[in-house]
């Protein structure tokens, strides 16, 4: 597929594996089970913060930003390590994560410059991106309210109200972003409790829906686009992506991997990355 | 004499008001517009109106996504919808202290007519172990007012307005219908203290009345605000008189009565009779009824200061 940006492709995908070895190196020190989830996000979080979203690091709380509200709290680290990067937050180390007298909490904290409110579990991020959006429609504002969200809360009944709501009210604004990276705590999600399929189900309740490779930049900033020029309709990105993607040894086996990254996992995770081309 | 609806109407009358005069107010309801009578403010600001079906979580996270953008939010469902909002509430305006107000109406035994599923009897109960999140139960439409008109300037976090049956009106002093961490003392009294909010702070007042008639000396507190407490009304009711005996139309296990017995067992250890809906489902049925069934009507309140009079002299 022609590339739309070389250059700004490029740009991109040098600051998600520059991402990448960031995580890396925080989680081999932080604690923190599930190391997958985050690198599966890695490329949506690079796409959203570092082209898509209006948004201004020395002002994190600039009136007429974008919005985006993280579902799944298993990206924080991938979120910390974006808001570190993009300069929101500094002076922090990222392989404090979860420690009690971090700013790095296990789930984000609205106290953080650059995240919109303290998600902890699934369900509520389309709510309130639902209502972000509402706000701004009533104020006459055109910035955009995303949710980023894990498959765990489209297995919550409480986002597909937010999915009704949205689609009721017209909201041309909201904008969700499914990471589906095929896993939740417990093992497959097929196995679990299947969403498939997926995309019928999102436009069956009103919405577009676009399918992109979650790894895939210019798949993503097409979809992004593609969403943004919508006005009456709310409009979902299932992005597919492949848990611990980056570490060849963990890429899409959630179940036996589940164990927090070591001190030990260092050196081959970071030549792992080096070898991988999205 | 309860006018039916009053406090209601004062609900939907205010909301009108305050969207007037609070450009900033938005107000968000779980299906129950017309009952709530939340369609006053819908019908003249719709824009700043938004229905979400019966989904309480769903009102209280969108709720929560307004006041992330600059909105005061007045959220509306039944007292059983409040209990199913606890999480959204707890993680979402608690959590990240946002001015969501969200008001549980026909709650109590008001609901007595739609049967025990719908009667919300521990909301209250919930919402007070919630940190950071102010609970209260105002007592008759001339309060509700009152808290809504606070409610609407405090900006500084999340209040839960429990709204109840409508039992009548109660005299007012010349105190505000409502200080925020005060308890209103409408009646002083050297004897025993009756502790009540919501509507059975109606029939506390009748059964001091009455009480009155026989020589006993009633102070009655109006606990508007269940959280916090007006702890030093209540130490001094309890070092005062013989003891306190609570009514609220709710359960007796986490409510009002609860809250004044883990103060006073801390700070001024008395003896406390909790008088509530006693740890029981209800029935679907007239809301009088129904309150005097869990004894919560006049006579009973009395009996109750009775026993703890006698358990003090004896």
């Amino acid at each position: 597929m022609e590339t739309r940006n070389p250059q700004e492709t490029q740009r991109l995908k040098a600051i998600a594996l520059d991402l990448r070895r960031r995580m890396v190196d925080a989680l081999t020190r932080a604690s923190t089970s599930y190391p997958g989830d985050s690198l599966s996000a890695v490329e949506i979080l690079t796409a959203l913060y570092f082209h898509e979203l209006r948004a201004n690091a020395r002002d994190p709380r600039w009136s007429e930003r974008d919005r985006l509200v993280l579902g799944n709290r298993r990206l924080a680290p991938a979120l910390y390590a974006v808001l570190e990067k993009a300069e929101f937050i500094e002076d922090v180390d990222l392989g404090s994560f979860g420690d009690l007298e971090s700013p790095l909490e296990s789930h984000p904290r609205r106290s953080l410059p650059g995240v919109e409110a303290s998600i902890g579990r699934p369900g509520h991020a389309l709510s309130l991106a639902n209502g972000m959006a509402l706000a701004a429609r009533m104020d006459g504002k055109t910035h955009r309210c995303y949710a980023l969200l894990g498959e765990e809360d489209l297995q919550v009944g409480s986002t597909w109200e937010a999915v009704l709501t949205a689609a009721h009210h017209g909201l041309g604004g909201v904008c969700a972003v499914v990471n589906a990276n095929g896993f939740l705590a417990d093992g497959a999600t097929a196995s679990i409790l299947s969403l498939e399929p997926l995309e019928q189900k999102w436009r069956s309740f009103g919405w577009h829906c676009l399918v992109v490779n979650g790894h895939h930049l210019d798949d993503l900033l097409r979809a992004l686009a593609v969403a943004r020029n919508l006005q009456n309709r709310p409009s979902c990105v299932i992005a597919r992506t492949v848990w611990g993607r980056g570490l060849s040894w963990l890429e899409g086996d959630a179940v036996r991997h589940a164990r927090p990254l070591g001190d030990e996992d260092r050196e081959r995770a970071l030549q792992s990355l080096d070898l991988i081309h999205c | 004499m309860a006018i039916p609806f009053a406090i209601r109407d004062a609900f939907g009358r205010t909301l009108s008001r305050l969207g007037l005069s609070h450009s900033d107010l938005v107000v968000v309801d779980a299906g129950c517009a017309e009952s709530s009578r939340s369609a006053y403010f819908a019908r003249e600001f719709p824009e700043r109106f938004v229905q979400v079906g019966p989904s309480p979580e769903d009102l209280i996270d969108t709720a929560a996504g307004l006041a992330l953008c600059d909105k005061v939010v007045f959220a509306c469902t039944d007292g059983m919808g409040a209990c199913r909002a606890f999480e959204s509430m707890r993680n979402g305006p608690a959590l990240d202290r946002l001015p969501v107000v969200l008001f549980g109406l026909h709650g109590g035994l008001a609901a007595a007519g739609e049967g025990p599923a719908n009667q919300g009897l521990e909301d209250v109960a919930l919402m007070r172990a919630i940190p950071d999140l102010r609970v209260l139960v105002p007592c008759d439409a001339p309060q509700t007012e009152a808290v809504m008109e606070w409610c609407v300037e405090n900006e500084d976090g999340p209040t839960y307005v429990r709204l109840g049956r409508d039992a009548g009106v109660v005299p007012a002093t010349e105190d505000p219908l409502f200080t925020p961490g005060r308890a209103r003392l409408l009646r002083p009294g050297r004897d025993i203290c009756i502790a009540a909010c919501g509507s059975a702070l109606v029939t506390a007042m009748e059964a001091a009345e009455a009480l009155a008639a026989e020589g006993v000396d009633v102070r009655v507190l109006d606990c508007v605000g269940v959280k916090p407490l007006d702890e030093a009304a209540l130490v001094a009711a309890a070092r005062d008189t013989a003891g306190i005996v609570t009514v609220e139309e709710g359960s007796v296990v986490g409510g009002l009565g609860s809250a004044v017995c883990e103060l006073l067992a801390g700070l001024q250890p008395a003896r406390v009779r909790r008088l509530g809906v006693p740890d029981v489902f209800g029935r679907s049925g007239d809301p009088d009824a129904l309150a005097r069934r869990h004894g919560l009507h006049r006579e009973n309140v009395m009996r109750a200061v009775r026993l703890l009079l006698e358990a003090r002299s004896g």
